[in-house]
């Protein structure tokens, strides 16, 4: 049996409590997780998750700035459950996870930079449908467990797989809340525009995530113009004081 | 750097106090955890003329303690 299919016992493990609060409190003592309490990742969960994962689970799919960790299926099927996630929420995490790998997004400039960026998960497609992931009123949070524990999961993996701890990987001088988690799907529904996995030239009715370094949400918020020009106005004024970094894809397989 | 550090150049990197972890940590994850680290005091954007020099004095002192270090 080759080292990529064994079972998760015989792989490198951490012996922690599988008690609620004393997996917490491990969390916590050990400098793992946000400071949220956390799902503990026991073998049987952790094989749940990767139930919805057809890759090698010890084979890295990147590595994780600052510290550069493997994030391999099994690392980051530990986060998942942690995080809250559902089995078949997994393949979503996975996406982003690849997707922050590819060199044109920079996750060390991310992950290390003063300013209070943090991968925002943008999801497009039918799969986001089928696990309601929230595209409508308050879809930045807090509510649904598809957006919160998609967004908590990848954020996990960047503390607990890249190391990115406040001051000595992350200089990021104030943060953002959206650093526990930030996930949405596209309204594509009501949307007067292609969506924009379409727009990016992926097939019709493909399931898309992209990840963009983000800002916290900004609303653009125009309750009196009358002419194209005033609500243009209000737009420009808004686009001006923010500044997304370039965003990479993938597609679901 | 530390690629130059680890084929036997002499190397340094310039880092402000707040960025000393990040940089060890880089170091380390580089595979030169004992990396040359010249610390100036921070910070170095919007720095006077005058405030620069004095970074640069202070750079200038680690420099060459760092030349010093690797003659012996």
């Amino acid at each position: 049996m080759t080292n990529q299919n064994r079972p998760i016992e015989q792989l490198p493990c951490i012996e922690a409590p599988d008690d609620i609060e004393a997996a917490y409190a491990f969390c916590e003592q050990s400098g793992f997780g946000d400071g949220l309490p956390i799902i503990p990742p026991t073998v049987e969960r952790v094989e749940r998750m990767l139930m919805f994962c057809d890759r090698p689970r010890n084979e890295p799919i990147m590595t994780v700035a600052p510290g550069y960790g493997e994030a391999t299926p099994l690392r980051i099927a530990a986060n998942a459950v942690m995080a809250g996630c559902r089995p078949e929420y997994f393949p979503i995490v996975m996406l982003s996870m690849e997707a922050m790998g590819d060199e044109a997004y920079n996750l060390y400039g991310v992950q290390a930079t003063t300013h209070p960026c943090t991968p925002l998960i943008i999801v497009n497609g039918p799969v986001g449908r089928e696990l309601e992931i929230n595209s409508g009123y308050r879809a930045f949070g807090a509510g649904p467990r598809s957006n919160a524990s998609i967004g908590r999961a990848v954020h996990l993996c960047l503390l607990n797989i890249g190391g990115a701890k406040p001051g000595a990987g992350d200089m990021a001088t104030a943060g953002t809340p959206a650093k526990y988690s930030y996930c949405a799907a596209e309204n594509e529904a009501e949307s007067p525009w292609e969506p924009f996995n379409i727009e990016e030239g992926f097939p019709p009715g493909s399931t898309t995530v992209t990840v963009v370094a983000a800002e916290g949400p900004h609303n653009v918020n125009d309750h009196e113009s009358t002419s194209a020009e005033g609500i243009l106005k209000t737009m420009a004024g808004t686009v001006a004081i923010t500044a997304p970094i370039m965003p990479t894809m993938r597609r679901a397989r | 750097m530390c690629e130059l550090q680890k084929r036997g150049k002499a190397t340094a990197v310039v880092c402000s106090e707040p960025f000393y972890r990040l940089a060890k940590t880089q170091a380390a994850a580089g595979g030169v955890p004992d990396l040359p680290l010249i610390v100036i005091p921070h910070p170095l954007g919007g720095a006077s003329l005058d405030v620069v020099q004095s970074r640069a004095d202070i750079a200038y002192g680690q420099l060459l303690q760092i030349i010093k270090d690797i003659r012996q």
